[in-house]
């Protein structure tokens, strides 16, 4: 049984391929235009899922799609009525999109692929639901969905069992802790669907001193549920995401490129504390209302860290899964596992251990690439590609790592990233400077690995997937300064042998090095672009940036042999 | 036909449908303007005279924003459907 999952024109557009329940393959289209968070029609990445599978698109018995069209179409609708005469400026911009793209997408998915079978159509929510629990570890979890929008809901919470779940309650648009999150983004000079992850990195250089404030934009019941004050936003009737009111009351919008100062820090600090309050209000109700040991979360909204830490910690669940993607770049496993487990009856048998999903390069094509373009290369056995690679991260190289499949989701986790060793203060700079070009209060993220993970972060868990934030402990904040936020967090990935290998072996051998088991860890990519997929774009990444070394599958290229 | 030629007549229908795509742009807008101003017009005031309120349709429950969704019918031919 082969089921394709596709998720396209919004954002992070996607494809995944389950075949008889497990996931074989599942990648983001940016990967393939080179375009972050792409919208396009994910035709690399189905071409790519069906040749993981082995499969043409004749063997595909079902090809499912993220959200009910139509549904979204009448939410447009009625919002236009609703916002009359102000929503002018949104309408003459998305009913075209609407007529010719997004109401045709049988026609396109049929036209693109040349398939012919049955397209179902799952609601957003469902597929976010589906694209966690159905592959958590876990029989029996509380299932917790947000993000901005769906086609109405923009939060529902349900219960898993085994093969079925049921989401029971919703949140409707235009009330959303999503575009609450991305109204305060734009309004500090980000880019919504960017920049939220850069609002969660300054918010702990200000403080909630705007929490009074806020009491009159967001009121949050005791179960968790809340309601957005309309008068401070835009987004449902323009094209901005804020009103008038919201600046009179907080003051002018920071124009993009302007300095940042305190009372921005202060309002990212405020928006943090208030999506933090109510994701922990609304985990506390379905603990209460459902009574499961565990929690499963889906939706742009379970990639804040942040949060996600503190739902750990300060709710009584044994533990959280969250998968890689929970976005909406998720939603195309979300659609295939609810196809095969809800539709079609069949039982769960994989578990998302790993994000590994994506392509891989054999060190032949590696070095079919590296020959072909006259670069000098060394090939090296393995074990002294671990000793050498180790010994040049303690030598304060800067690395670039490209290893196996890619991974889903945005997250580089040791496949696709750039590696420097954590106990050098200056190293967020150097690499800020020669390398991401990214904003200097944005932090860096550590690998460790999961035995020893505890000695350094307040973390009992499994991490896998950098998606919980925990404290550095007090003792340790000065032996890895580098990867330390400025309150003393990390976003933590966790690295096992099992599940990360060649990883797992680097780091701890850094450890053998050091005795530190905790590497600096950062996507590989520069500032705007996409993660790299290909040994050429890990290649010309290396070849534009400050990057010392690259290690690609055995091999080893240093800048000094560039020609 | 000399390659010259044939650039010339590439370069002249991709002009011709760069023109009109803009006159196609241009069209929708006027389309969409009398759409708006006319058919959501009446009934986005007709409604509005009415109190009919199409982003908050429901009634929530004092103590909380939480609406209630029916169950998903899980048969196949329902998820055929766009709606």
């Amino acid at each position: 049984m082969n089921i394709l999952g596709i998720s396209c024109f919004y954002h992070d557009a996607s494809a995944a391929l389950l075949q008889d329940g497990k996931l074989v393959a599942a990648v983001e289209e940016e990967r393939f235009t080179r375009k972050k968070h792409c919208t396009d029609f994910p035709k690399g990445s189905i071409d790519y899922c069906l040749k993981q599978g082995g499969i043409t698109v004749d063997q595909v018995d079902y090809v499912g799609f993220y959200e009910k069209p139509m549904l979204k179409f009448e939410r447009i609708l009625y919002t236009t009525l609703a916002t009359w005469p102000r929503g002018w400026s949104s309408f003459v911009r998305s009913i075209p999109l609407w007529l010719t793209q997004k109401l045709q997408i049988p026609a396109i998915i049929r036209q693109e692929t040349g398939y012919k079978g049955k397209i179902l159509f799952v609601e957003h929510h469902l597929a976010h639901a589906a694209s966690t629990f159905f592959v958590s570890p876990f029989d029996e979890a509380a299932i917790l969905t947000v993000d901005g929008v769906g086609e109405w809901a923009t939060t529902t919470s349900g219960f898993g069992r085994g093969n079925h779940l049921e989401v029971t309650r919703e949140i409707r648009f235009p009330h959303s802790l999503g575009l609450l999150y991305s109204a305060v983004t734009a309004y500090l000079g980000f880019e919504v669907n960017e920049g939220e992850g850069k609002v969660m990195g300054l918010a702990p250089y200000g403080k909630p001193v705007y929490r009074q404030q806020f009491e009159d934009v967001i009121d949050i019941r005791p179960d968790g549920s809340f309601k957005l004050n309309l008068d401070y936003f835009a987004y449902h009737y323009g094209v901005e995401m804020f009103s008038g009111k919201f600046e009179q009351v907080f003051g002018p919008r920071r124009k993009k490129g302007e300095p940042l100062n305190e009372h921005y820090n202060n309002m990212a600090a405020t928006v943090e504390a208030v999506l933090e309050e109510a994701m922990l209000a609304l985990a506390r109700d379905l603990k209460k209302t459902t009574g499961a040991r565990y929690i499963c979360l889906g939706g742009g909204v379970g990639l804040s860290s942040c949060s996600n830490g503190r739902i750990l910690r300060e709710v009584p669940f044994d533990d959280i899964f969250i998968q890689p993607a929970a976005g909406d770049g998720g939603t195309s496993v979300g659609v295939a596992t609810y196809i095969n487990t809800m539709l079609l009856g069949n039982p769960r048998n994989y578990v998302m251990r790993d994000a590994y999903l994506g392509p891989e390069y054999s060190d032949e094509e590696i070095e079919a690439y590296l020959k072909q373009n006259g670069i000098a290369y060394a090939r090296l056995p393995e074990r002294e590609l671990i000793e050498t690679t180790a010994r040049l991260l303690t030598e304060q190289k800067i690395i670039g790592w490209y290893q196996g499949r890619m991974e889903f989701g945005p997250r580089a986790l040791g496949h696709r990233s750039i590696l420097v060793d954590p106990r050098n203060p200056q190293m967020k700079d150097i690499v800020n400077e020669r390398v991401k070009h990214r904003e200097p209060f944005r932090p860096f993220a550590p690998s460790a690995l999961l035995d020893k993970s505890p000695e350094f972060f307040d973390c009992n868990v499994a991490s896998p997937f950098m998606l919980l934030v925990a404290d550095v402990r007090p003792d340790k904040r000065d032996v890895v300064p580098a990867i330390t936020h400025v309150d003393g967090t990390a976003r933590l990935q966790t690295v096992t042998r099992e599940e990360n290998g060649i990883y797992y072996d680097l780091i701890a051998e850094f450890d053998r090095q050091t005795g530190v088991p905790v590497i600096f860890n950062t996507s590989f990519n520069d500032k705007g672009e996409a993660i790299v997929r290909t040994p050429e774009d890990a290649y010309k990444c290396f070849a534009k940036t400050g990057m010392d070394y690259l290690v690609m599958g055995h091999f080893l290229v240093s800048k000094d042999g560039l020609r | 036909m000399s390659s010259s030629n044939k650039s010339g007549l590439a370069k002249f229908w991709d002009a011709l449908k760069s023109f009109q795509s803009k006159v196609a742009v241009a069209l929708s807008v006027v389309v969409l303007f009398i759409l708006y101003f006319t058919v959501f017009a009446i009934v986005a005031i007709v409604a509005k005279l009415l109190g009919q309120d199409f982003l908050h349709p429901g009634q929530p429950e004092p103590v909380s924003y939480w609406l209630k969704r029916e169950p998903v019918e899980h048969a196949l031919e329902a998820f055929g459907h766009q709606f």
